[in-house]
């Protein structure tokens, strides 16, 4: 088996049995980019010396010693670049760790590589990156997802062990469904949002994707906990996330929303998730119908309240601490308005724009506080589907990958496809995606991954995966 | 709630973004269909109390006391421009 598709338990063992040095894991993943990169696009940036240094300084009895875990380029690594794959930041390097860069080197993991995303994680497909394209390696024709879609490729090609990513509206979990990957966003304050560039605070979150579901447990046991450098940082102490990847579905009311499986899904992304709920009623789990009425407002909701916060988090990019500054003005005004015109792209300028135009005066009330009480009512349908279910289980998209371009000229297409991840973002909850089987969209086309989506209480990480490790296994 | 009577040009100066004649079109009628399929939250009954986050929330303080921070090399070291060891700004004052 080659050395990068094993799972990061089966090199932690070679590593601790000096079969393997972290060295020759740092080479042998590097040698990989070298090699693949330039089809699949993954990574943006990668430096083989600093990778060496940490795999020198590494200690393999640390329970992620010397195993190196790919960065999605807006989480911040000292001294390495951050782009958030944006011309804005293009020659911005970290002055110092995120929390969960912190945690992941104190667990003895090494940061290696800055992944591909759409700019500011604003997108679905990676293709709002300024800084270069990322490809599905399981068709190199098709989008990635997004916008996490450099860490999804990455894991799914071969070219990361694991990675991290980030979700607003589910940019780790529609990539990893898109590339066939495990990606789990934790509940809103498990990791530290310290050092990752804001999208939208109130939906910002940390997570992995990996191979399987085990690496995904061990993975978010070493992220987890409470940094008093973010004020929404849970006060939760850490737990063994790996502690029910044994112990089956057997009894487990799972909760399917009507609302969730809807005309419009792609008839093979339809019969692979049937086939995935059927399987969990074989492995004795009871499946029951619930009801999350507010999902038809869900989009709208999230498209007003993201951008909003977007517009106030990104208006610290003024040409005068960091990033680009342009050098066309002439007075304090054409200062700030040409930095940010030459810095952002289209999709970015959109959002700002929208995010601006509902929260000014006389707008406010219309768009923002109507959107706000749409998701009180959203997390509310949660809070009573969750006394009948102990998960929710749908499609994490209604679509396999597009092809590239697809959607490139029409935002608000784009948008109406996040309807299924973006719920569990404005309520809060954990959510993961696992690979539940293919879709073949021509004949003669490359199979295509299926994601799975199950969503979870708060604080309820360690179910989700129980259950997706139940089905991996009933899977494969 | 009329998505059709957005003007590009205030909300971009508010922004604080120029727009070349171009992206103003572009934007607009791509954002008047965003705003347009957003009427829908009119039509359903919202009576409830809003929300600004998922949880409940309160403002955190952190202790009074000296901590470690950014050294004011680090701080600069990404300044477009600089001197003196200070961020180096346009004019804002005749």
């Amino acid at each position: 088996m080659s050395l990068l598709t094993q799972s990061l338990s089966q090199l932690q063992l070679q590593l601790r049995n000096r079969q393997l040095s972290p060295q020759e894991l740092v080479h042998a993943l590097c040698d990989a980019i070298e090699a693949g990169n330039e089809a699949i696009g993954a990574y943006l940036s990668w430096d083989r010396e600093d990778a060496l240094r940490q795999a020198a300084a590494a200690d393999v009895n640390l329970p992620l010693g010397g195993l190196p875990i790919g960065i999605k380029d807006n989480i911040q690594v000292l001294g390495q670049p951050c782009t958030c794959a944006s011309r804005m930041l293009e020659h911005y390097r970290a002055p110092y760790d995120a929390g969960a860069t912190t945690r992941l080197r104190e667990a003895g993991a090494i940061a290696l590589g800055r992944l591909n995303m759409d700019e500011f994680a604003m997108g679905s497909s990676t293709e709002n990156s300024a800084l270069g394209q990322t490809r599905n390696p399981r068709d190199l024709r098709r989008i990635p997802g997004g916008s996490s879609g450099g860490s999804a490729a990455a894991v799914a090609g071969s070219l990361a062990l694991a990675a991290l990513g980030s979700d607003t509206g589910g940019s780790i979990r529609q990539p990893a469904a898109l590339c066939g990957c495990v990606g789990l966003k934790p509940t809103y304050g498990r990791i530290s949002r310290y050092g990752l560039v804001a999208f939208a605070s109130s939906l910002d979150q940390i997570g992995p994707l990996t191979r399987t579901t085990a690496d995904c447990a061990l993975l978010l046991n070493h992220l987890c906990g409470h940094d008093p450098r973010d004020s929404t940082s849970l006060e939760a102490s850490s737990e063994d996330f790996t502690r029910h990847l044994n112990t089956g579905v057997r009894g487990l009311r799972i909760g399917m929303p009507a609302e969730y499986f809807i005309d419009g899904i792609h008839p093979g992304v339809r019969q692979a998730v049937d086939r995935a709920i059927a399987k969990l009623s074989e492995l004795g789990a009871e499946i029951v119908p619930v009801r999350l009425p507010h999902t038809e407002v869900a989009v709208s909701t999230y498209y007003i309240i993201a951008p909003a916060e977007a517009s106030a988090n990104l208006a610290r990019f003024d040409g005068v601490r960091f990033g680009h500054r342009s050098a066309r003005a002439q007075d304090l005004m054409e200062h700030y308005q040409f930095t940010r015109q030459e810095g952002f792209g289209d999709e970015v300028k959109r959002r700002i724009l929208l995010g601006t135009y509902v929260l000014s005066s006389g707008y406010y009330d219309a768009y923002y506080l109507k959107a706000q009480r749409a998701r009180s009512l959203i997390r509310q349908d949660f809070q009573q589907a969750f006394e009948k279910v102990d998960c929710i289980v749908s499609p994490t998209t209604p679509q396999p990958a597009h092809l590239l371009g697809a959607l490139k000229d029409d935002p608000l297409a784009a948008y109406l496809e996040d309807i299924f991840t973006i719920p569990a973002n404005l309520a809060g909850l954990p959510a993961l995606s696992l690979p539940c089987g293919e879709v073949i969209p021509q004949p003669g086309e490359p199979a295509l991954p299926v994601g799975l989506q199950l969503i979870g209480k708060p604080m309820d990480e360690a179910r989700l995966l129980q259950i997706s490790a139940a089905l991996e296994q009933a899977l494969a | 709630m009329a998505g059709s009577d957005m003007d590009i040009h205030q909300v971009a100066k508010l922004a604080r973004i120029a727009l070349t004649p171009d992206e103003a079109q572009r934007y607009e009628a791509q954002l008047n269909r965003v705003l347009t399929h957003m009427e829908q939250l009119a039509k359903v009954n919202l009576e409830a109390e809003p929300s600004a986050h998922s949880q409940p929330l309160f403002d955190v303080l952190r202790h009074d006391e000296i901590r470690p921070g950014l050294s004011h090399e680090a701080a600069l070291s990404n300044a477009p421009r600089q001197t003196l060891g200070q961020f180096q700004i346009p004019k804002v004052i005749e």
